[in-house]
């Protein structure tokens, strides 16, 4: 009878221990070509989190942490970086992941035409397997901010095998070392993948499959896990927060973002500079006093987001406190339009007409107008607008950069006098060699500082003024344990597992 | 039968043709460079350039289409320049799906809209006849999108009876399958069973008013037969045309039906495709829209000869 019993018993823990525990996962867009050196969406970094680890990863305050590197070593010139490689990591067609591998991977997307990590990479001249386990990247110039930039997508491995072997097809079924494996994807449907057994980390892989399913309209992902449909959603929008607050089956996850909307003025770059905010830094300072931006983000946003004068966010170490966005002054602003020679200045302020931006161009508008400002609204289909925004045509423009871990990649792009985003052309020498110079500096405490004199240039100047830092809020379960916010907003799944 | 079967199949490839053709000229001035939308945030230069050069968007549009019309006619609707994922596969993915949904809600329609009309045509100006005009306006005038939210609020956040989302393939699950398609079926089928309840209830008056009714009435025939055998068959003559053109519609009119219940079908497929400027996806789905709608009004014409004797010969 004992016997039985336990048999039973051992059964039934069998069965509980086999049960295949899943994840869903409601996404609200359709990465693009799952392949790290093509892949340009915040959709596709989402599901590389769980493919395709990378050498090094951010922690919630941004620190660089070990991933697939173990630790490195700066040289002292700033020119070279050496990569000691955790030992027996393997890809998932486990083939493993040594030296060798690390510089096919670099060396793959600094060539392949297509690849969008060129620019990430650039300063990266050779790579050199030094040993099995160590890898040494030379670099052109001192260039600092290349640990941040292997942060992302830069520093995700894939196998060199399967790279070779598929080719253009590669992107069709990714095969990186990370703790999930691919195993289909129905186009702007669903994206499966499965528990890697031989991944590095796999003792803090609780799910033995996540499954991401593309839902655009936030409201609709939000009611997809509150009717249990789904286990999490990313990306509620701010005006959902509410339902998820009051429904005690779920939990609100936050964490304050990387990136920045901001108000782009066309300065330099084609007739559409002619203007009289393109041409006057003065009334550039009176229409920033003009706007409210806590009553941006209250009425737009419901106040979930940070009101902000920087493209750098304020959860950012490098953030520059000094510098605090100026309250509103009306009577300000139109003393400084008075002193231009001006009553009221006509502005074409043009954007993507999405329902965020829309909101908040109409109630610059409608601040602005109170200082003597006309403004002028130009909504235009997204693809359209950013065409415009790309050939300069525009005064001034809504742009939504997604951000990056380190200042580098938000200042230099867009305010280096050879940005590839530097579309309103503005070029400053003095902010330029601020800029190159901390990029070299090794040590934080220089670099803080000469960001915050970056800083103080570009709040003065005005060539763009930027508005406020969304936040991230996923809606979750409440069974769905260990999630850990990170200002880049992409889900982690080690130390996730299902609870009660 | 056979002469009015290639009859049509002879107009209907030229059209097919032309349809692609103004779909691919259409595109082209549509604003936003693909290469840029495709290039992402990096928008990398060198990129673009490669970009456009392999997916020879510089190429004059004539040469372009032509280059896609030789794919297309050796069944190669080559790949999702944004996932890199086949056409084909896709569209195979995606057609059956759309299809199941478009035949699911004109059934819905059917058992909605024929009855009501009907009864709507017979009490002529009687409360039914006012109150279902009231529910047909109500149905034609509610948008797709507020509905299914509704529904979905009701049926699967409070009472959790419905998947609020998602197709699950009958392949999988058949039960399954239609408990996904409940909800959407029904958002999708109102508002042409709205349209359908109109038809047949105008259909159906003129016909009561026919010579050859009041003959069956006068020959003593019970109502209820003069309504069946008489009556109802010509009523639907053009109610089925117009079903099978609206089903045509169905197709196209799924875009916000699939995107409130996240059904992976042509709607969602053609809207991001246009978002992204993913030309090849776009032209695909257009191509077989315009080849099942034509599909649609040959079987319209064929129902109604069989219908109609008149027609037949």
């Amino acid at each position: 009878m004992f016997k039985r019993f336990a048999t039973v018993s051992l059964l039934t823990l069998m069965i509980g221990a086999a049960q295949a525990t899943t994840l869903r996962v409601g996404v609200q867009e359709d990465p693009d070509a799952l392949d790290p050196a093509l892949s340009g969406t915040y959709g596709g970094r989402f599901v590389f989190a769980s493919l395709c680890d990378k050498l090094v990863d951010i922690a919630p305050d941004l620190k660089i942490v070990p991933q697939l590197a173990q630790s490195w070593e700066w040289a002292a010139d700033g020119k070279a970086i050496t990569f000691t490689l955790r030992p027996g990591v393997k890809f998932h067609d486990g083939t493993a992941l040594d030296a060798e591998a690390v510089k096919f991977n670099i060396e793959r997307m600094k060539s392949m035409p297509d690849s969008k990590r060129k620019a990430e990479l650039a300063p990266v001249s050779s790579v050199e397997a030094v040993a099995a386990d160590k890898v040494r990247l030379v670099l052109s110039e001192p260039f600092i901010p290349l640990l941040a930039n292997l942060s992302d997508r830069a520093g995700m491995m894939v196998s060199p095998k399967a790279a070779k072997e598929k080719g253009a097809d590669f992107a069709a079924a990714p095969v990186c070392a990370g703790p999930y494996q691919f195993v289909e994807r129905k186009s702007r449907d669903l994206i499966r993948v499965k528990k890697f057994a031989d991944y590095w980390n796999a003792g803090a892989i609780a799910y033995d499959e996540v499954v991401y399913y593309y839902i655009a309209d936030s409201t609709v992902r939000l009611q997809r896990v509150r009717a249990g449909d789904l286990d999490l959603a990313e990306r509620i929008a701010p005006t959902d927060l509410k339902a998820v607050r009051e429904d005690k089956n779920l939990a609100l996850h936050s964490a304050e973002g990387l990136a920045t909307s901001h108000l782009m003025i066309n300065v330099a770059n084609g007739p559409k500079a002619d203007s009289p905010l393109g041409k006057n830094a003065k009334l550039r300072q009176a229409f920033e006093l003009s706007i409210d931006r806590n009553v941006i983000n209250k009425v737009a946003f419901n106040g979930e987001f940070v009101a902000d004068n920087q493209m750098v966010p304020p959860s950012n170490p490098f953030y520059d406190a000094s510098h605090k966005a100026p309250a509103r002054d009306v009577a300000k602003a139109k003393a400084l339009i008075a002193s231009a020679g001006m009553s009221r200045v006509p502005v074409e302020l043009t954007f993507g007409n999405t329902s965020a931006d829309a909101r908040v161009a109409q109630i610059v508008q409608s601040m602005s107008g109170e200082a003597g400002f006309d403004v002028k609204l130009l909504p235009l289909e997204n693809a359209s607008a950013t065409d415009r925004y790309l050939n300069g045509n525009f005064e001034m423009y809504i742009g939504n950069w997604s951000g990056r871990p380190d200042p580098d990649a938000s200042l230099v792009v867009f305010f280096g006098c050879q940005g590839s985003q530097n579309v309103n052309k503005y070029c400053n020498k003095e902010l330029d060699d601020l800029l190159t110079e901390a990029r070299g500096a090794a040590d934080e405490a220089k670099r803080k500082q000469l960001y915050a004199q970056a800083t103080g240039i570009l709040v003065t100047d005005l060539p763009t003024i930027p508005i406020y830092h969304p936040n991230w809020f996923f809606a979750a379960r409440k069974n769905v344990e260990g999630i850990v916010m990170v200002p880049d907003g992409l889900l982690r799944l080690t130390g996730m597992k299902p609870g009660k | 039968m056979l002469s009015t079967l290639l009859r049509r199949l002879g107009v209907a490839l030229p059209t097919l043709l032309l349809v692609s053709m103004l779909v691919f000229g259409l595109q082209k001035l549509l604003p936003g460079d693909p290469a840029i939308a495709l290039a992402g945030e990096e928008r990398d230069p060198d990129v673009i350039a490669y970009l456009r050069e392999k997916y020879r968007f510089n190429d004059p549009i004539p040469t372009q289409y032509i280059a896609w019309l030789g794919g297309v006619i050796q069944g190669d609707f080559g790949n999702s320049v944004r996932t890199r994922l086949p056409i084909g596969t896709m569209l195979a993915e995606k057609l059956p799906v759309t299809i199941e949904l478009a035949v699911l809600s004109m059934i819905v329609a059917i058992l909605i809209g024929l009855p009501i009309g009907i009864i709507a045509a017979l009490k002529r100006g009687s409360v039914l006849d006012y109150g279902s005009s009231f529910i047909g306006l109500v149905g034609l005038s509610i948008p797709n999108f507020w509905l299914g939210i509704m529904l979905i609020l009701l049926f699967s956040v409070h009472l959790g009876w419905l998947p609020a989302g998602g197709y699950v393939a009958p392949s999988e699950s058949l039960f399954g399958n239609l408990k996904s398609m409940l909800m959407p079926a029904f958002v999708l089928g109102t508002s042409t069973a709205a349209m359908l309840m109109r038809h047949t209830r105008s259909a159906m008056l003129q016909t009561m008013r026919q010579d050859y009714v009041r003959t069956a009435r006068a020959k003593g025939s019970r109502e209820k037969d003069v309504v069946v055998t008489h009556a109802l068959p010509n009523a639907l003559i053009p109610v089925v045309t117009l079903g099978t053109l609206q089903f045509g519609e169905l197709l196209a009119g799924a875009v916000l039906t699939e995107q409130v219940f996240s059904i992976p079908g042509f709607g969602k497929m053609i809207v991001d495709g246009v978002f992204s400027r993913d030309y090849a996806v776009v032209q695909a789905v257009v191509l077989c829209t315009a080849a099942f709608f034509l599909l649609m009004s040959f079987l319209a014409d064929v129902a109604y000869t069989l219908l109609n004797p008149k027609l037949r010969g």
